[in-house]
């Protein structure tokens, strides 16, 4: 069958319409209910924005960035997102991602930066963001209310380690965070030799340290996280050892299982030998898990990592140049890249490829309206 | 049957509603040549792994295993034929994110950086396991380049080399012929571009084959970079064929196939004929010519100012370190020029994400 006569055939079968796909949309006339990819972007001369997609390919809006944003947190039931700076960052950014609407450009406080990612608590009202202090890296949870359309800091925790990156929420309403290990002056790394990374959960109500997990090798910068709907916590690395050393760069860590384990047992490696995790060049950006699936880029390797939810066994590395956000929704995998290349992985893996002229960052958000 | 309704229709409507920009003969053309010269290039390693494996087996044949007595050709013809299929090899390192990864071929031919001696451990682990009966790998760091060069330079004796050499070279004639056949692939890499082209447009495809020429360049910097180190602390075990004592031979036939690749492969050509267009401005014409300028002295300097010989090793020791840093600073000028200058001229931005981690 050819396109045309297929889509002539979803068309007929009033699928496309019951979508809201039927036509193009013009950039900056986006349709009330459809879905779209929200992150950063880049435009020429290092302007950096931030910007919308329609799945139907057209801009739905975008916004001048005051620097280069990183990962967004989605607000559960409003229509509204959080940009975070990129590390060491100034700035969260809360928008309406439906309308495109800026609300607040929130500055960092005195002697704290952003680390560029935050997520909002189960009922709306709390926003918590990655955060250090700009002196020592030491990891700093900022707890935000949000009221009228504003973030207001009311309180900060403590206490779990240096250099934090992602945040995220647990079912139950707890922080799990990726704890990077790395004490930094601007971006420069200062205590590789010593760096003490580890996976922290954070009691949400007064930021008391639940428990945290470590891998054996203390180069592995835990960095990246994704938390599937029954507790899993999945987590990418980034390695700062040897440069002919391939460790896996994906850990997962399955409700009940031990903590703080002697010998970094509670953190169990997805598939694939040191040659596999050559490819992704020691660096994981996003991780993306569904019921079947787990995808995971790598920009600095060009490609994108594909394991069975289940077995943890690698499926595939596919070249993706620069590859960055990762979202997933309804069993598929959404894909972006800094290049252009946008995947669309379906609930079994299979691969579909377009591009578009606007650059990603290394995070999205897809917006299932 | 929801859900695939689901993705084929908004995959549908998304690709038909992408901005089609209009097609520009330049970039077409930027586009055929990228493709032609890396079809060359694999054509020339599949070209030579295949002579390898011939003179692999020529050796073997010809060579009494009991005694080790040679007939010609000798050891010194593989050895040869190594070099060149290294060489050949070295227009291909550093290529990320196409046909070489979307085969899984990334490490099919090298591994390194190796200071640990991964190949030495493993081959010496397969020759003990060959001589008990057990097949030869098919995969893995005992297939590549790096560990028929031990076998060519380590002491063993014919029979020893034999047990692995003709299974290693024939697998690497086999992984080149895979290469080679990605390339010509008409669904794969060329339709890739063809997409890239009609719904990215020109800062999508620019960014591709400049890319690749980004990439390329970063593997020789690592090439040369993790070996110089420090003047106190050379690191030779980190060039990439110590035991041959070839690395800066590599490092030359790397930065040389760089440039044929900028100069062939469409990037140069682009920036010529882009002067020609109606849109562009006899500014942006004059900007285009100086960086080409530019580039072709960067290049030039870059090539003139690499130490003479073969040996990486030599040239870390002592005094004669001083010229590998007069290198560094053409080096570092050929960088700025293709990471920098010409992206920045040409409104794109390499390695958004992969050039920091985060």
């Amino acid at each position: 069958m050819q396109r045309r006569q297929f889509l002539k055939v979803l068309s007929a079968a009033g699928v496309l319409s019951s979508l809201g796909l039927v036509g193009c949309a013009l950039p900056n006339a986006a349709p009330a209910r459809q879905s779209y990819l929200v992150g950063g972007g880049r435009r020429a001369q290092n302007q950096y924005v931030l910007q919308a997609l329609n799945l139907d390919g057209s801009l739905r809006y975008e916004l001048p960035l005051p620097a280069r944003g990183h990962g967004m947190a989605v607000h559960p039931t409003l229509p509204l997102a959080v940009c975070h700076a990129r590390r060491p960052g100034q700035f969260l950014y809360l928008f309406n991602h439906e309308t495109g609407e800026a609300l607040q450009v929130r500055q960092a406080d005195t002697g704290r930066h952003y680390y560029g990612h935050g997520v909002f608590s189960a009922d709306g009202r709390t926003l918590f963001t990655t955060e250090g202090v700009s002196d020592s890296s030491q990891g700093v949870i900022g707890v935000y209310a949000l009221n009228s359309n504003r973030l207001e800091k009311v309180a900060e925790y403590t206490g779990f380690g240096i250099g934090p990156h992602e945040v995220r929420l647990m079912p139950n309403g707890n922080l799990v965070i990726g704890v990077g290990g790395v004490h930094t002056y601007g971006r420069e790394p200062l205590n590789l030799e010593s760096m003490t990374p580890s996976l922290s959960y954070l009691d949400a109500k007064n930021g008391s340290l639940l428990a945290q997990a470590s891998l054996a090798d203390q180069h592995l910068s835990i960095r990246h996280l994704a938390v599937t709907a029954d507790g899993e916590v999945f987590t990418g690395q980034q390695y700062r050892g040897e440069p002919d050393d391939y460790p896996p760069l994906i850990a997962r860590h399955k409700p009940g299982q031990l903590l703080q384990a002697s010998g970094g047992t509670a953190l169990t490696p997805l598939g694939g030998t040191p040659l596999d995790w050559a490819r992704f060049n020691h660096y994981i950006a996003s991780i993306a898990v569904t019921d079947t699936l787990i995808a995971a880029t790598s920009p600095p390797g060009n490609c994108y990592g594909l394991w069975h939810r289940h077995s943890g066994e690698l499926i595939r590395i596919a070249p993706l140049p620069d590859a960055s956000g990762a979202s997933a929704n309804n069993g598929q995998i959404w894909l972006g890249s800094g290049h252009g290349g946008i995947s669309l992985l379906d609930n079994r893996g299979r691969e579909q490829r377009l591009y578009s002229a606007y650059q990603w960052d290394n995070h999205w958000a897809l917006i299932d309206a | 049957m929801k859900k695939s309704l689901l993705l084929l229709a908004t995959l549908g409507t998304l690709t038909a509603c992408q901005t089609q920009p209009a097609t520009d003969a330049a970039l077409q053309t930027m586009a055929n040549d990228h493709l032609d010269f890396m079809r060359q290039q694999a054509d020339l390693l599949a070209n030579e792994f295949t002579q390898l494996q011939q003179a692999s087996a020529d050796y073997c044949q010809q060579t009494d295993v009991q005694t080790g007595q040679q007939a010609t050709p000798s050891l010194s013809i593989v050895t040869q034929q190594w070099r060149s299929s290294f060489a050949a090899w070295s227009a291909h390192q550093g290529q990320s994110g196409g046909p070489l990864d979307a085969e899984g071929l990334s490490f099919a031919f090298q591994f390194w950086p190796d200071k640990k001696d991964t190949v030495g451990k493993q081959v010496r682990r397969e020759l003990a396991a060959v001589a008990k009966g057990d097949a030869v790998p098919d995969r893995g760091v005992v297939t590549t380049l790096s560990a028929v060069e031990y076998l060519l330079e380590s002491e063993l004796s014919a029979h020893q080399r034999c047990l692995l050499l003709p299974g290693i070279t024939a697998q690497l004639a086999s992984n080149g012929k895979q290469l080679q056949g990605a390339w010509y692939n008409a669904d794969g890499y060329q339709q890739q571009l063809a997409q890239m082209q009609q719904q990215g447009g020109a800062t999508v495809l620019l960014t591709q084959v400049l890319g690749q020429l980004s990439h390329r360049y970063d593997l020789i910097e690592k090439k040369f970079e993790l070996p110089l180190n420090t003047v106190q602390h050379p690191r030779p075990l980190f060039a990439e064929a110590w035991r041959s004592e070839q690395s800066l031979h590599f490092l030359r036939t790397s930065l040389m196939s760089l440039e044929q690749e900028y100069r062939q492969g469409g990037m140069r050509d682009y920036l010529l004929q882009n002067r020609e267009l109606q849109n562009s401005t006899p500014q942006t014409s004059n900007q285009h010519q100086a960086t080409v300028e530019a580039l072709d002295e960067a290049f030039a300097d870059a090539l003139a100012h690499l130490p003479a010989g073969d040996s990486l090793s030599y040239w870390l020791q002592g005094d004669n370190y001083a010229k590998l840093l007069r290198f560094k600073l053409s080096f570092d000028q050929l960088g700025y020029q293709l990471q920098q200058r010409l992206p920045g001229e040409l409104g794109l931005s390499l390695g958004f994400n992969a050039t920091d981690g985060d």
